[in-house]
């Protein structure tokens, strides 16, 4: 089952490097991670969605808990949480093509950022399932290179992590 | 002040008199800050850093409190590595220091440059690469507390050779608020000892006698599927209930029972209940061997009755123990229908191999006594125990019978070994170990007496360990008599503590189990490679003697568990060191 938890920590050089290390470490499959600071200065929130059971849920939040430069942790619910990630994807496209392309980008809802006789990027902002579809449509014009940022999320409404019920150092 | 003053400064503020650890290029001004406090502060220098970390971890132990640790960077920071985890998997404070080059340099492979922060990441607790005052400033300032805190361990502060000898002035003020640390007896977690909100268990676990405010939930059936606090909360009563309803319960202590100093606690409630106690490797001498509730180790080495007991009970306790793979069959627990309650301080052992019918994630002296003090209602129980009317049974020891032991001459069977010892060394000692069989015939036959110690690599099995952890535990208890059983192959790993023996003058007596051999791999080599013995025949040419006396120790080889008697006694009476050379057989494992 995919989980996305958020993990409030501070923004200090090396605590990306010490949530990764207790994943990989503990064998916890990370899907999509993605890392920024918040409206707190000192603070960073890390977005990771995870494929595990409960057993392993429970696990991950309080094995997490335990790093001194982790404060809150929370499990975002997936009926109650907005999602968004932002893909590029660089994709071969002369005159012949173009529009084709600019078709499906529509229907898709992305958008074109950047045109070169040979290439177009296109930006796509979802909750992940667009991305493979898109992906999906583009591959045999030639898809040259892409990037996603990983998934972030909130909770709806005024729900928010300071209401999590793991609450560490 | 410069960083290596205000270090030095800070560990004599907590009250830290003693530190281990080897000088080198980088730590030349925290020698230097040493070499000035050598009145208030107390520095071994090892003979290699792996000694000087498991001197540190000893050290803790033997004391109960923390362990400090110094290296320089490069191979005096890489020499800590295996110290830092076997600290880490047995759950010791330990304070390590290194120094790194200079911060300019950092990241350029300089020399003697290592990411030593990297690489332990995984087997500390917290670390910190001070590259400047202000970091060294609060690495310092919160170090001691993170050890100590909840579910201890090591931590690691690595300054670079510039933060160390500069001056600054924040290092004024922050020395000023450094004061000893008070562990927080409720610590679940990290830094700030208690694990307040989460699950809503603190709140409603207060009131108690004791003043215990640990997290106490019932678990059964639940997900924690929500943020929404899947778990609910309930209190120590949740406990209580469950030891009412059952029948045969069983205790099972850890490292964690003997980290909080619970053995008075756990006897108590083992009483009342009727219940066996069964220990894990690093639970041993919790309770004394002697006490007729007290089965002994589980694991691969179980006696009859530990089997018995955990196959007909209805209810385990488990008490800081972590259910590692070593006690492989209480891990199928789950399907039988019966049931778990688990004491634990640290929450993350909750659920992580069996699911808990209850749990209480908080110090485990604190947690039990809050249980006795509302289990007034459970009358005093007989023992239930198997058929067995446990006052009746005998020591373990009396369980190697005197048919089986050892006949070939010049060899002691280890029972008399054990025997011999304990008669010789009198009560309230140290006993430390090193890695193999003669480890877990230790932990199962020794016959441990109220006020002794226990030291042993449990988690990461570390050969090597015992030389340096009995070192750090002589020296932490110089009053005590501290026996070390170690292994031929052990002995071989780290013998270069004898050094440190002999620099100090600490009175420890070494007991070298010699088999011959790598016992306990030789052991799973007759078993699972049909007898073909691969590189764990050791012989028994060494001379342990004359390798004593190049140290300028004495060495001694007996024949006979009256000759080993003798000597034990002759060291303890004059309180110098002895090597014992005493070939055994251990008969498996
Ligand atoms: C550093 C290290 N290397 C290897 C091992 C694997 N190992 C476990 S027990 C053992 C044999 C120990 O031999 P000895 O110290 O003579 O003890 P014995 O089993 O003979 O009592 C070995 C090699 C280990 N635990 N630690
Ligand atoms: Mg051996």
């Amino acid at each position: 089952m995919l989980k996305t938890i958020s993990i409030l920590v501070d923004n200090e050089a090396g605590v990306l490097a010490r949530v990764t290390n207790l994943f990989s470490r503990r064998g916890y499959n990370i899907d999509s991670l993605a890392v920024g600071t918040t409206d707190v200065p000192s603070q960073s929130r890390i977005t990771v969605r995870v494929d595990c059971d409960a057993r392993v849920l429970e696990q991950i939040i309080f094995q997490v808990g335990k790093l001194v430069c982790v404060h809150k942790v929370k499990v975002l619910e997936s009926d109650s949480q907005v999602s968004r990630e932002l893909t590029l994807i660089k994709v071969r496209a002369n005159a012949a093509v173009r529009g084709e392309i600019i078709q499906i980008a529509e229907v898709f809802r992305a958008r074109i950022i950047d045109l070169t006789p040979e290439a177009m990027t296109i930006e796509l902002t979802g909750d992940g399932g667009k991305t493979d579809a898109l992906l999906d449509m583009l591959r045999p014009y030639g898809v040259v290179e892409m990037a996603r940022t990983g998934i972030v999320a909130l909770d709806r409404g005024l729900a928010s992590i300071s209401d999590s019920p793991y609450i560490f150092n | 002040m410069n960083g290596a003053e205000f270090i030095v400064r800070a560990l004599i503020r907590q009250g830290q008199k003693t530190v281990f650890g080897y000088p080198g290029g980088t730590v030349l001004s925290l020698y230097d800050s040493l070499y000035r406090h050598r009145k208030e502060i107390r520095h071994v220098r090892t003979a290699h850093e792996q000694g000087a970390a498991h001197a540190a971890d000893g050290f803790a132990r033997a004391s109960a409190g923390i362990g400090v640790c110094f290296a320089t960077s490069g191979p005096g920071a890489t020499n800590l590595v295996t110290g830092i985890a076997n600290a880490f998997m047995d759950s010791v404070p330990v304070v390590f220091i290194t120094g790194n080059v200079e911060h300019a340099l950092i990241g350029t492979d300089s020399f003697q440059e290592v990411d030593i922060v990297g690489m332990t990441l995984g087997v500390t607790k917290h670390s910190w690469a001070a590259r400047s005052a202000a970091m060294l400033a609060d690495a310092m300032s919160r170090a001691f507390g993170i050890a100590l805190g909840g579910r201890k361990g090591p931590v690691l502060i690595d300054v670079a050779k510039d933060v160390l000898e500069g001056d600054d002035p924040v290092y004024g003020e922050a020395l000023e608020r450094i004061v000893p640390y008070v562990p927080d007896v409720i610590g679940a977690q990290g830094a700030r000892g208690a694990l307040d909100t989460p699950l809503g268990g603190r709140g409603e676990c207060g009131g108690l006698d004791t003043g215990v405010e640990a997290e106490a939930c019932v678990t059964a059936g639940q997900d924690v599927d929500a943020g929404s606090g899947g778990m609910a909360g309930q209190d120590v009563d949740g406990a209580v209930r469950l030891l009412e309803e059952a029948k045969r319960p069983l205790i099972i202590a850890g490292g964690g029972a003997v980290a909080s100093g619970a053995g008075g606690e756990i006897t108590k409630l083992a009483r009342k209940l009727g219940a066996p106690v069964c220990h894990t490797l690093m639970g041993t001498g919790l309770m004394p061997s002697g006490d007729p509730l007290n089965f002994g180790l589980l694991g691969q080495m179980a006696s009859a009755r530990v089997r018995a007991a955990s196959d007909e009970c209805d209810l385990l306790i488990v008490v800081g123990a972590r259910l590692s793979n070593k006690v492989a069959d209480l891990r199928e627990f789950g399907a039988s229908g019966r049931k778990l309650l688990q004491i634990d301080s640290d929450r993350a052992e909750i659920n992580k191999v069996v699911r808990a019918d209850v749990y209480i994630a908080g110090d485990a002296k604190a947690a039990l006594r809050g249980i006795l003090a509302r289990s007034g209602g459970i009358g005093e129980r007989k023992p239930w125990c198997c058929g067995v009317d446990v006052r009746e049974t005998p020591g373990e020891n009396d369980e190697i019978d005197a048919a089986t032991r050892t006949v070939k001459k010049g060899y002691v069977d280890p029972a008399d070994i054990f025997d011999a010892v304990r008669r010789a060394a009198g009560e309230g000692i140290t006993v430390a170990t090193d890695v193999g069989c003669h480890q877990l015939y230790t932990a199962r036959y020794f016959r441990f007496e109220p006020e002794d110690r226990f030291i042993t690599s449990g988690g990461l099995g570390t050969m090597g360990f015992g030389l340096g952890a009995a070192v750090g535990a002589q020296i932490a208890a110089p009053d005590r008599v501290t026996v070390l059983f170690t292994g031929d192959g052990s002995f071989l790993m780290n013998l270069n503590e004898l050094s440190t023996v002999r620099n100090e003058g600490l009175p420890l007596i070494v007991v070298v189990l010699r088999n011959g051999q790598l016992g306990m791999v030789h052991e799973m080599q007759r078993k699972l490679c049909g007898r073909r013995y691969s590189q764990t025949s050791l012989g028994m040419k060494l001379n342990i003697s004359a390798l004593c006396r190049a140290f300028g120790l004495r060495g001694a080889r007996v024949r006979s568990a009256a000759e080993l008697e003798a000597e034990v006694r002759k060291a303890v009476a004059a309180r110098e060191p002895v090597v014992i050379d005493v070939r055994t057989i251990l008969r498996g494992v």
